[in-house]
């Protein structure tokens, strides 16, 4: 009977695996490592230049404005205060991760095309981007439990983390600055454009 | 037990009988089954897909030669038949293999990253047989036909999930024409592994349902192929082939940036 259902189970489980790669929609549009490129360079000026700036972090996550509310005296004010701030928190979570998801799919487009491929070193990187993503739902979660203004302390280690990965995989596709605005308007050029 | 021309069992109980509907499938079946053939030569998809027609030609000849032998020389039914579903299986890892090869030859390091991946599920299973073998002696890897076939058939399934596991965790878009190839043999050998595992556990039981189950799951894939591969459809390459210079250092810098990212969260975990 184990082996019955151990088979069947095998059976069963590739039968909606090939389901979703056949059936559901997937890259049916060829993505092109040109197209992944150009995310990654928009995920990582989006995540450098707004979404990790201390200045937004500091006026979605700063309790000052919850302070001022809450001289006011006015109970109702500090709930919609709240409400707001929780989700304009769960807002941020939810962009920098999608950011992060663009950089990791940018990853797995350029490493397939990489013929010396480590397996390991890329299971290792996988690994890491999964444990960002993760850290990110974990840190919804922790804003949804406990509120904006509680999770400061592992927001400043998000930001600065997030900050440091920008910081060191921006530099291998720095170049794309300058050709992401032709590459927006002609994106197939024949070739390598980039070689 | 007795096996028939429709590519399963026959069991000798219903040997005596040939009903209409099993006799209507196994017609039917090697129609599409020459259709395919017949269409693939006029395409030049021989050429292009060679190990995947060389496959439905060796099911089209088997079929006929099957048939041939369940009608007019019964008592060797038996010894053609296991023989020939074992090249068919040989065969079908030749399709995984062309599969594996004509989506990944753009992509090198897609390619090498599935080379290792079937390496080690061979490797596994492997090593599961051998542990088996020598820790307990009375331990045989199949006492019938059915269950070799069953655990040959289920090592395909998890070579062709490793390649498919390959494909969709590097995005490669597939074309029309592989698609078919994938969904057609994937139903079938997940079928394949279903239907054997129950005919073992059940018995003789399950035959009568098998007689109509196997031809009709194999009739679908065969539609699928019709529809799928009559005509040519190139697989889709990389919308623009655009790479890094330097994809390790890039490599190694976000491997650095995610050490330290996950080091740095770590504390946030605990302070």
């Amino acid at each position: 009977m184990t082996i019955l259902i151990l088979f069947s189970l095998l059976g069963i489980a590739f039968l909606v695996f090939l389901f979703a790669l056949v059936v559901l929609p997937s890259p049916s549009n060829p993505e092109g490592s040109a197209k992944s490129l150009i995310s990654a360079h928009h995920a990582l000026s989006v995540l450098q230049h707004s979404l990790l700036s201390e200045r937004l972090t500091n006026q979605i996550f700063s309790d000052e404005d919850l302070k001022y509310v809450s001289s006011i005296g006015s109970p109702e004010v500090v709930e919609l205060l709240l409400a707001e701030r929780r989700r304009l928190a769960l807002l941020w979570v939810a962009q920098v991760r999608s950011q992060i998801r663009n950089l990791m799919r940018f990853q797995r487009t350029q490493s397939g095309f990489y013929a010396n491929l480590s397996v390991s070193a890329e299971l290792s990187l996988v690994n890491g981007f999964w444990s960002l993503l993760l850290f990110c739902r974990a840190l919804e979660f922790f804003i949804v439990l406990r509120g904006p203004y509680r999770a400061r302390s592992a927001v400043r280690r998000t930001v600065s983390a997030a900050a440091h990965l920008c910081d060191l995989t921006g530099g291998p596709i720095a170049f794309l600055s300058s050709m992401a605005a032709d590459l927006t308007v002609a994106p197939y050029r024949g070739g390598k454009a980039a070689k | 037990m007795r096996t028939s021309p429709i590519l399963c069992y026959y069991p000798l109980a219903y040997a005596d009988q040939w009903p209409m509907l099993t006799s209507a499938l196994f017609w039917v079946g090697v129609s599409l089954e020459l259709s395919l053939v017949l269409r693939g030569l006029q395409q030049g998809l021989f050429l292009r897909y060679p190990t995947f027609f060389s496959y439905l030609l060796w099911v089209v000849l088997a079929d006929g030669a099957r048939y041939y032998i369940f009608r007019y020389h019964w008592p060797l039914y038996a010894h053609v038949y296991w023989p020939s579903q074992f090249v068919s299986l040989i065969l079908g890892y030749g399709v995984i293999l062309e599969i594996l090869q004509l989506t990944l030859t753009r992509y090198p390091g897609a390619a090498r990253f599935a080379r290792n991946l079937v390496v080690l599920i061979f490797a596994c299973i492997f090593a599961y047989v051998g542990f088996r073998a020598l820790t307990s002696p009375q331990w045989t890897p199949a006492s019938t036909n059915a269950e070799l076939e069953r655990d040959l058939r289920a090592a395909q399934v998890l070579v062709l999930a490793g390649v498919l596991a390959v494909i969709a965790y590097f995005r490669i878009p597939l074309g029309k024409n592989l698609k078919g190839i994938i969904s057609g043999y994937g139903i079938f050998l997940a079928s394949s592994v279903i239907t054997l595992a129950m005919s073992s556990y059940a018995g003789s039981s399950f035959d009568k349902a098998w007689l109509y189950i196997q031809p009709s799951i194999f009739l679908t894939c065969l539609l699928i192929w019709i529809f799928t591969t009559w005509s040519y459809h190139p697989n889709p390459g990389p919308g623009s082939e655009m790479e890094l210079e330097d994809y390790p250092a890039y490599a190694a810098s976000a491997r650095a940036a995610l050490g330290a990212v996950r080091s740095n969260l770590g504390k946030v975990v605990r302070p």
